[in-house]
C-alpha cells in the first residue's frame, strides 16, 4: 500500500488505515516529542494528541502542498506547543549571561551525539528549550516563532541566544568532566 | 522555516529517529479509544427528558381519570333489575309519650324505571308532639335514603339497619326483598344537629392511646415550600473538545484537592397523590473548581554562580580557558488554577414518598435546567485566598450559557410540626454539559456533585 493509498484511507475513517499509519510514523512522533516535553509523561501525552489531530484532519493535506512527513511533524510541534498554552508558560524573565569568550565552536554541537544533546536539552529551561528547537532543529524563523509563541521576536533573538550560551556551558561541563576523568 | 536547514538536517534525523522504549502498543489502544465515534448525545437528552414526561403525564392523566371516574359512578342513574315491594318503617320516639308514625306504603316500580322511581313522594307525616317533652323539634322533611353498597344489597332478602343518634330518637328501618344495586330506605326524619363549637382551629398532632403524639397524614394536593442549603463534593474532569481525549494530568490534578459546591435555593412540592409528588425549584449554587492546566509549585530564586574551566574542544585541537558569572532567574509559574462559578439551577423532578408516623422517606429523580453566568471568574490561590490581581483573566467563556443535568436523591422528611418538616436530603448530580468552554484549547469541563441538603419544609393544604 502506498502512502497515498494509506492517506485516502485514513480520510474515509478505515481504521485498519489509521493503523498502518501509526505504525510507520509513530517513531517520528516519538522522536519529535521527546525534544519538547519534559519527561516521559508529557511527551506520550503529545504524541496521543498528535495522532487524534492528523486524524482528524487529515482530509485537509493534499499531496500537491507538500510531503507528508513535514506536515504530519508540524502537528507533532503544534501539538506540544499547545501543551505549554496549556500550561500558561512562564518566559524567564531577562537574565544577566556572561562568557568571558565565544568558547564554542560550531562543530561542537554537530559533532554530538543524538543522546547526547537530547540529554542536554532536557536539562535547558522550558522556554530556552522550546526556542532552540523551534529555531535549530526545525529550521523556524524569528518571526515565525514569535507567532507561535506570542511574543516579540525580539524576545525570541534573546531566548535564543541564552539557550544557546546555557548549552554551550553545559557542554564544557560535560566535557570537562568527561576530561577529568 | 528554512534557516540552517544544511547543517541542523542530520541533527534533526538524527533526533527525530532515536531509538525508545515506549509501548507503542499501548499508545495506539489509547488513541483508538479516543478516535471519534459517531455522537449519539441527543439520545440522552430526549430519552430522559421523555420519559420524565411520560411518567408525568401517566400520573397526572391516573390521577383525573379517578376523580372523574368516581365522579361519574355517583352521577350515573341505575337501572333497576327488579321490583321492590315491601318497604318497611318503623320509627320509635322516645320517651314513650312521644310517638311518631310513619305510614307503609308498597310501592311496585316499573323495571325500566331510572333511579328517580326510587326516591319516594313526600307523604304527611302523622306526628304528635310533646313540646314540654321534646324539646327538640324534628324537621318535617322527608327522604328517602340510598344506601350505596352493594355488599349490603345482596344480603337477601331482608336489610335491618338502626340509626341511633344523640337525639331521643331511634328509627328502625328495615327493608326487604332488596336485590337491586342499591336498596332504598324510608323516609326518617332528621334533626338539625348544633355543631359542637371548636376550641381550636389550628391543626395540631392528634394524640395516641398513650398520649403521644401521631403524625399527620399527607393527602393529595398539598403544597408544600421546602428552602433548603446543600452542600456537595464536587467531581471534575476535563475532555479535550475536539478531541475526546481526556488528559490523565489534569485528571489526577483534580483529585489533589477537595472541591466543594454551595447552594441555596427554594422548591415548591406538589403532592398530586398522597404517595407521589412533582418538586420544582429555584436555586443558586456556587462551585469551586479546577479551572484549567497544571499547577507547577515552582519557587522564585535567583541563583549567582562563578565558574572558572578549561575547556577542550572535541576536535582536542584548542584549549581554552573560559570563565562565567552566571545570574540566572527561576520564574515561579504560580498558575491559579481554581476558580469560582456561579450556576442558577431550575431543578424539576418527580419522586415517590412514603409515610412511616411522622417520618417519611423518598426518592426523586429529575433534571436540571441552568445558567451559567458569563463572567471572568475569581481566581483561588491554594489557600483559599481570593487573588487580588486584576491583570490576571480567567479563560472562562462559555459557548452557551444555559445548560442541563440530571439529579437523583432520596430524602427523609420528619415532621416537626403538623405543617412543618425537617428534610435531610441525599442527592446526585452531573451536569451533562460543559461548565467551560476555552475557545482556543477547545476544552470541556464535566462535572458531578453528590452532596447533602437540608432544609424546613411549610406545608399548605
Amino acid at each position: 500500500m502506498t502512502q497515498a493509498d494509506l492517506i485516502t484511507g485514513c480520510q474515509r475513517q478505515d481504521r485498519q488505515c489509521q493503523r498502518l499509519l501509526y505504525d510507520k510514523y509513530v517513531d517520528l512522533a516519538i522522536g519529535v516529542s521527546l525534544r519538547y516535553a519534559r519527561d516521559k509523561q508529557e511527551a506520550w501525552d503529545i504524541v496521543h494528541d498528535a495522532f487524534l489531530q492528523v486524524f482528524k484532519y487529515i482530509d485537509n493535506f493534499t499531496a500537491v502542498r507538500g510531503t507528508f512527513e513535514p506536515w504530519f511533524c508540524k502537528i507533532v510541534v503544534n501539538s506540544a506547543l499547545k501543551k505549554y498554552q496549556k500550561n500558561r508558560l512562564v518566559f524567564p524573565e531577562a537574565t544577566e549571561f556572561h562568557l568571558l569568550d565565544d568558547i564554542v565552536s560550531p562543530t561542537v554541537l554537530s559533532d554530538l551525539q543524538a543522546e547526547d544533546l537530547l540529554r542536554l536539552l532536557e536539562r535547558l529551561p522550558d522556554g530556552y528549550r522550546l526556542v532552540f528547537n523551534l529555531y535549530v532543529v526545525e529550521g523556524y524563523r524569528h518571526g515565525e516563532i514569535a507567532d507561535l509563541l506570542g511574543i516579540s521576536a525580539s524576545s525570541v533573538r534573546s531566548q535564543l541566544t541564552r539557550a544557546k550560551q546555557r548549552l554551550q556551558q553545559l557542554i564544557a561541563q560535560q566535557n570537562s568532566l568527561e576530561y577529568g576523568q | 522555516m528554512d534557516n540552517n536547514q544544511s547543517t541542523n538536517k542530520d541533527w534533526r534525523d538524527q533526533l527525530n529517529r532515536r531509538p525508545h522504549d515506549w509501548d507503542t502498543e499501548q499508545l495506539w489502544v489509547e488513541i483508538e479509544k479516543d478516535l471519534p465515534k459517531k455522537r449519539r448525545p441527543a439520545v440522552w437528552y430526549w430519552l430522559f427528558g421523555g420519559t420524565a414526561l411520560l411518567v408525568t403525564s401517566l400520573l397526572v392523566g391516573t390521577y383525573f381519570l379517578s376523580e372523574t371516574a368516581s365522579k361519574t359512578v355517583s352521577e350515573t342513574a341505575v337501572r333497576p333489575t327488579t321490583s321492590s315491594t315491601v318497604l318497611e318503617s318503623t320509627t320509635d320516639v322516645l320517651p314513650k309519650t312521644n310517638t311518631i308514625t310513619s305510614t307503609t306504603k308498597t310501592t311496585s316500580l316499573p323495571k325500566t324505571d331510572a333511579v328517580q322511581a326510587f326516591v319516594r313522594p313526600e307523604k304527611p307525616q302523622k306526628t304528635t308532639l310533646t313540646e314540654e317533652h321534646f324539646p327538640l323539634k324534628p324537621t318535617q322533611q322527608v327522604s328517602s335514603l340510598i344506601i350505596n353498597q352493594p355488599k349490603l344489597a345482596k344480603q337477601k332478602p331482608t336489610l335491618t339497619s338502626t340509626f341511633t343518634t344523640n337525639l331521643p330518637v331511634t328509627s328502625k328501618v328495615s327493608a326487604s326483598k332488596v336485590s337491586s344495586n342499591r336498596a332504598v330506605l324510608p323516609a326518617l326524619e332528621t334533626y338539625p344537629i348544633t355543631p359542637l363549637p371548636i376550641a381550636n382551629l389550628e391543626p395540631s398532632f392528634p394524640k395516641g392511646k398513650n398520649g403521644s403524639m401521631r403524625s399527620v397524614q399527607i393527602s393529595k394536593n398539598t403544597f408544600s415550600l421546602l428552602f433548603y442549603q446543600s452542600i456537595s463534593h464536587v467531581w471534575t474532569s476535563f475532555e479535550l473538545k475536539n478531541t475526546a481525549q481526556q488528559s490523565q494530568l489534569d485528571r489526577r490534578l483534580a483529585t489533589e484537592r477537595p472541591l466543594e459546591s454551595w447552594s441555596t435555593g427554594l422548591s415548591a412540592k406538589w403532592q398530586f397523590l398522597p404517595q407521589f409528588f412533582v418538586e420544582a425549584g429555584l436555586e443558586r449554587q456556587q462551585i469551586t473548581t479546577l479551572l484549567q492546566g497544571t499547577i507547577r509549585d515552582e519557587t522564585v530564586r535567583t541563583v549567582e554562580s562563578d565558574s572558572a574551566f578549561f575547556y577542550t574542544d572535541v576536535s582536542g585541537l584548542r584549549n581554552y580557558l573560559a570563565g562565567a558569572h552566571d545570574v540566572r532567574t527561576i520564574t515561579t509559574q504560580q498558575l491559579h488554577n481554581y476558580n469560582r462559578t456561579v450556576l442558577y439551577n431550575l431543578p424539576l423532578a418527580i419522586g415517590y414518598e412514603k409515610e412511616y408516623g411522622r417520618l417519611a422517606f423518598g426518592l426523586k429523580g429529575g433534571v436540571i435546567v441552568n445558567w451559567k453566568q458569563r463572567f471572568s471568574g475569581e481566581f483561588i490561590l491554594p489557600d483559599d485566598t481570593l487573588l487580588d490581581n486584576e491583570s490576571i483573566q480567567s479563560a472562562q467563556l462559555f459557548s452557551s450559557n444555559i445548560g442541563m443535568g440530571w439529579q437523583i436523591g432520596s430524602h427523609v422528611r420528619y415532621q416537626l410540626r403538623p405543617r412543618l418538616d425537617l428534610q435531610l436530603t441525599l442527592q446526585h448530580r452531573q451536569f451533562l454539559g460543559s461548565l467551560m468552554e476555552v475557545t482556543n484549547n477547545g476544552y470541556e469541563q464535566n462535572l458531578r456533585t453528590l452532596g447533602v441538603q437540608i432544609g424546613l419544609s411549610k406545608r399548605f393544604n
